[in-house]
């Protein structure tokens, strides 16, 4: 899967029609977790990563529902560190993810 | 006969991603979904439909579905109705509560959609021939093609591919009957009918009502 430091996932080609609103969704998740970030609005973070969780592996994206996982625990624990921290990872997962659709 | 049927399921879902994604890969396998995205929605809606499955995800935004269950479970007319619940926590307290509500399935997320569809295929083909008593089964008005074979003054034998078990008020619309002017006449089976050939069954119908004009039609077919 990683080539060039890309994630290559492959994907249904079936839901060709969706994944970029999929994708669109999660840039903008990014943008609302640093702003949640700023506010401390530690529950916005919570449902983004709950949703995450619930979402990302029914599209093919499990280690990005892991992210989610993680996110959401990382709230519910109230932890900024880890919080910011996986803010990090979830950024660095999009820039790499490369899809493939068969 | 194959007869395709579609299911109507009832995803709530507050999570729009997902409902796309299921709306589009469940909507292919024979089911038609309709989305609500919280439990009001939800709540009008089962005020209107009753769809075949409902999927319930459990942590709705700040609400919790679980009320929604006995609500759906109290009203007779989901009987038949399967609910799904699905949530990413599938702990042992949350299981127990299901089954205590009578929830069919749990499914955890993150969901997959071919499993989903197989749960549903299995869970939705017990009710796919369920028959329903009808409380206070209204008259209904049936008609056929029959012959009339013999008529006297009292009654007339039709042949019909139909058995009278007890006394029925028929009408028949035939113009033989309405060129010896009986057409208006009432008629009432007599006993029960007794088979004939070929799937048919000889019934005697006696007349009410017959006027002196009309014995007398009777008696003329009789000379001819």
């Amino acid at each position: 899967m990683a080539d060039s430091g890309k994630i290559r996932i492959t994907i249904d080609a079936d839901l060709k029609d969706i994944m970029p609103t999929f994708l669109s969704n999660r840039i903008k998740d990014l943008s609302s977790i640093l702003e949640a970030i700023k506010t401390n609005d530690i529950k916005t973070i919570q449902v983004i990563g709950h949703k995450l969780a619930g979402n990302a592996g029914s599209y093919g994206l499990p280690d990005l529902g892991q992210i989610g996982v993680n996110l959401e625990m990382a709230a519910i624990k109230q932890d900024l560190i880890s919080i910011k921290s996986l803010l990090i990872e979830y950024k660095n997962y999009m820039e790499k993810l490369e899809i493939v659709y068969k | 006969m194959n007869i395709a049927k579609i299911f109507d399921i009832l995803l709530v879902d507050d999570d729009e991603d997902l409902t796309n994604l299921l709306n589009k890969q469940i909507s292919g396998s024979g089911f038609r979904v309709h989305i609500e995205k919280d439990l009001n929605s939800a709540k009008s809606y089962l005020n209107q439909h009753i769809p075949h499955a409902i999927i319930l995800d459990i942590n709705l935004g700040t609400d919790l579905s679980w009320s929604l269950i006995p609500w759906i479970r109290e009203q007779s007319h989901f009987q038949t109705t399967k609910i799904f619940i699905s949530s990413s926590d599938m702990s042992r307290g949350n299981i127990l509560k299901a089954k205590a509500l009578g929830v069919d399935e749990l499914l955890a997320k993150p969901l997959n959609a071919a499993a989903l569809v197989q749960k549903l295929k299995k869970n939705l083909r017990a009710t796919e021939a369920a028959s329903y008593n009808i409380p206070h089964p209204p008259s209904i008005e049936c008609s056929l093609y029959a012959k009339h074979v013999k008529i006297n003054e009292i009654s007339l034998v039709v042949v019909a591919p139909v058995k009278f078990s007890e006394k029925t008020d028929i009408k028949i619309q035939s113009d033989f009957l309405n060129e010896i002017r009986l057409n208006e006449i009432k008629m009432r089976t007599v006993d029960q009918s007794k088979p004939a050939s070929d799937g048919t069954y000889n019934t005697e119908v006696t007349f009410r009502g017959m006027t002196e004009l009309m014995a007398q039609n009777i008696r003329k077919i009789k000379k001819k």
